[in-house]
C-alpha cells in the first residue's frame, strides 16, 4: 500500500478540521480531536471456540482490513465462561494511519449501507472519555467477504479510539466524516 | 509495523449499483457492491462521505464544461 492516495484523509483535513475549530474554538490544529486507532475484534463463541475457527475469522479479518490480524488467546482461565488460560478466543485487528482512514471510509459508505435494517448507529455509545464502540453482527457486510465461501457467520466488535477528551467532541468528529448516527 | 506479513492491497474504483464510485484500498481484486452510502436512505442529507465521490464528480464535469472559456 503505498499512499498517494488515503480515502477520507483529504475530508478530515480540510472539511473536517475546520468545522471543529469553528464549533468548539480550538485555537491551535494540534487541539483538534483527530482518530488514533480503530481496533476490530471477533470474538469467537464457545462451542466452536477452536483453532481452525480462529484461523478462518483471522484469515477474514485480514483480508478486511488489509493488515495481518492476530489470534487472541485467553489470558486466564474463567470457569463460567469454559475459558482456560491459553485457549483461541478469537481474532483481532489493530489500525492506524491510512489502513485505519481506509477502513473507517469503507465502514461508513459501504459496510453500514449493508447492514440489514440499518437505522443508523447509537449516538450514546462512547465511552466517556472520547472513544465511540459498535458492534456488527455479520462479517458479511464487508464487499471483501463473499457468501459462497463463508461457513459460519461470525460478528465483530469495532472500537475507534480518537483524542477527543469528551464524547460530545468524539460524536461530532465522528459524525463530520460522515459516521450515520440515529438522530436524538 | 512489520514488513512482509501483511496481504498486498490495490487502490480500486468500487463502482455500487447506483453508479457513485468510492476508491478503496483493498485486498480483492474486485469488489462488488449493490449499496453504498450514496444511495441509502438512511444517508439522504447526511453530508456522509459518499460526498466526496459525487463532489469530484461534480467538479470534473464543472471543469469540463467551463474548460478553455476563462
Ligand atoms: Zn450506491
Amino acid at each position: 500500500m503505498t499512499y498517494e492516495f488515503i480515502p477520507l484523509k483529504e475530508k478530515y483535513q480540510k472539511e473536517v478540521v475546520p468545522a471543529l475549530m469553528k464549533e468548539f474554538g480550538y485555537t491551535n490544529v494540534h487541539e483538534v480531536p483527530k482518530l488514533v486507532k480503530v481496533v476490530v475484534n471477533m470474538g469467537i463463541g464457545e462451542g466452536s471456540r477452536n483453532k481452525e475457527t480462529a484461523e478462518i475469522h483471522a484469515k477474514e479479518l485480514t483480508a478486511i482490513a488489509g493488515q495481518k490480524a492476530l489470534i487472541t488467546k485467553a489470558k486466564k482461565s474463567i470457569s463460567n465462561f469454559k475459558i482456560r488460560k491459553g485457549m483461541t478466543i478469537g481474532a483481532k485487528v489493530t489500525l492506524r494511519g491510512p489502513r485505519m482512514y481506509n477502513f473507517v471510509y469503507k465502514l461508513i459508505n459501504l459496510v453500514l449501507p449493508k447492514v440489514r435494517d440499518f437505522r443508523g448507529l447509537n449516538p450514546n455509545s462512547f465511552d466517556g472519555k472520547g472513544n465511540y464502540n459498535f458492534g456488527l453482527t455479520e462479517q458479511l457486510v464487508f464487499p471483501e467477504i463473499s457468501p459462497d465461501q463463508t461457513k459460519r457467520i461470525q460478528g465483530m466488535d469495532i472500537v475507534i479510539v480518537t483524542t477527543a477528551k469528551r464524547d460530545e467532541e468524539s460524536r461530532r468528529l465522528l459524525e463530520l466524516l460522515g459516521f450515520p448516527f440515529k438522530k436524538q | 509495523m512489520k514488513k512482509g506479513i501483511h496481504p498486498e492491497m490495490k487502490l480500486l474504483t468500487v463502482r455500487c449499483a447506483c453508479g457513485a464510485e468510492h476508491k478503496i484500498w483493498t485486498t480483492k481484486e474486485q469488489l462488488k457492491v449493490d449499496v453504498c452510502s450514496n444511495c441509502h436512505p438512511l444517508y439522504k442529507g447526511s453530508g456522509g462521505a459518499g460526498l466526496i465521490v459525487d463532489t469530484e464528480g461534480r467538479v470534473q464535469k464543472f471543469k469540463k464544461r467551463y474548460e478553455g472559456k476563462y
